[in-house]
């Protein structure tokens, strides 16, 4: 959470300790989190913050786990980028796919 | 301590810019010393400068000389090993472990990260020799993690008897290291997993739980209801008994409870509340074709920039509602 906390605003923190079990919040990687971070708004994810609050187990998944699954979505969605932008829904299947 | 030739191994350490070297271990070192591990021939070479950092004060330059001459870090698969960790062993010891037969072998390789310098090689012996690392569905827990766990834990945990059921076998990852075996034991003893509706939930990040929680979260009374059920995917871990439970009263509380969905479960509920109450204001419907209405989906920013609704507004607006 260190690395989480240094990157949101306290409002995004707040609902992060609100939805999520503290035991996941503490064994969450910084350096895997902060990873998956760099290569959202490397790929234009301007609402990462959001995708942090309501996606945090997804960024348990290992980084090159994730950027897969997240290419896939990709490849599925034409403009994914603008899409989840209105639908972050479409994040669901990544949690599917790890089940 | 000699104050005049500390005061020279810094000024040699600013010149090389090298001043991240400094430690308080520097201060009973001989600059004559640290000059020649600094003009060492070995430091040019890209693979070793991980090395050379402050711990290194703490050897002496025989020793240095003699683990970065082994004949090991030609091998790729050996890279990794190059860490300051190193310093903690031997060069014999190095050797040794480094020379043990496994390394040979394509499934023991992902274990050749640093974090093996925490272990003496009887231990890594003891734990790459356990018999059970023949049988293919405990391959995958062959990761570094297992450096952190002692032989005899191991043993404990890959002897439970669960494994021979094919439902425990995808719980058989990297992060059931983090478990202890008797909580590993009291977890899979749970009623829950007779059931097949519970199932599902035998994935990996159950392991980032703790018994405790798994049993709140289990014992929620919803789960008797099967309009519930499709609520039970294996991201529930990583939420609290508490929060899905706010979360389905709110639901019921609206009568609109046949629309949540695994993701809503992952949603504040006071944002939810808060924009429900926005819905209900602006004759807006919250249940839209068949669906909770799409903005429940919109990122706050997002919301924001296409409808001109604040989450945060709304919440201070709704603030006594909410509490």
């Amino acid at each position: 959470m260190k690395y989480l906390e240094s990157l949101l605003d306290t409002e995004y923190i707040d609902d992060i300790y609100e939805i999520y079990d503290e035991d996941f919040l503490s064994a969450l990687d910084n350096d895997n989190v902060k990873r998956i971070v760099e290569y959202l708004k490397d790929n234009g994810v301007y609402y990462y913050s959001d995708i942090i609050t309501n996606y945090l187990d997804l960024f348990m998944l290992d980084y090159n786990e994730f950027i897969n699954k997240f290419e896939k979505l990709k490849l599925e969605h034409t403009h994914l980028i603008e899409l989840l932008g209105c639908k972050m829904d479409l994040l669901e299947s990544m949690r599917e796919s790890y089940e | 301590m000699n104050n005049l030739e500390y005061e020279l191994i810094k000024k040699l350490l600013k010149e090389r810019h090298l001043e991240h070297l400094d430690c308080e271990y520097l201060k009973c070192r001989k600059y004559k010393f640290v000059i020649n591990v600094l003009d060492m021939e070995e430091w040019k070479n890209e693979k070793f400068k991980p090395l050379l950092t402050s711990t290194i004060w703490n050897y002496n330059i025989n020793k240095i000389k003699k683990i970065l001459s082994l004949p090991y870090w030609k091998e790729e698969k050996f890279k990794p090993l190059l860490t300051p960790n190193i310093w903690h062993k031997s060069s014999s010891e190095i050797e040794e472990i480094l020379s043990l037969p496994y390394w040979e072998e394509e499934k023991f390789k992902p274990l050749l990260t640093s974090s093996i310098w925490h272990k003496s090689l009887s231990e890594i012996n003891e734990i790459l020799s356990l018999p059970y690392w023949k049988e293919e569905k405990f391959e995958p827990l062959l990761t570094s993690s297992i450096w952190f766990s002692s032989s005899k834990r191991i043993k404990d945990v890959l002897s439970l008897p669960y494994w021979k059921e094919d439902k425990f076998k995808p719980l058989l990852t990297p992060t059931i290291w983090h478990k202890s075996p008797c909580e590993i034991k009291e977890t899979l003893d749970l009623p829950y997993w007779k059931e097949d509706k519970y199932l599902h939930l035998l994935t990996s990040s159950i392991w980032l739980s703790n018994i405790k929680k798994i049993k709140e979260i289990l014992s929620l009374p919803y789960w008797k209801d099967i309009k519930y059920e499709h609520l039970l995917t294996s991201s529930i871990w990583s939420l609290s008994a508490k929060h899905i439970t706010e979360l389905i009263e709110l639901f019921k509380s609206l009568n609109i409870e046949d629309y949540l969905t695994p993701s809503v479960l992952h949603k504040s509920a006071k944002q939810l509340k808060a924009l429900m109450l926005y819905c209900q204001d602006n004759r807006i419907s919250v249940i839209d074709n068949g669906k909770l209405n799409s903005i429940f989906s919109y990122p706050l920013g997002a919301l924001k920039k296409a409808y001109g609704i604040d989450i945060k507004l709304l919440m201070k607006e709704y603030e006594r509602v909410l509490k």
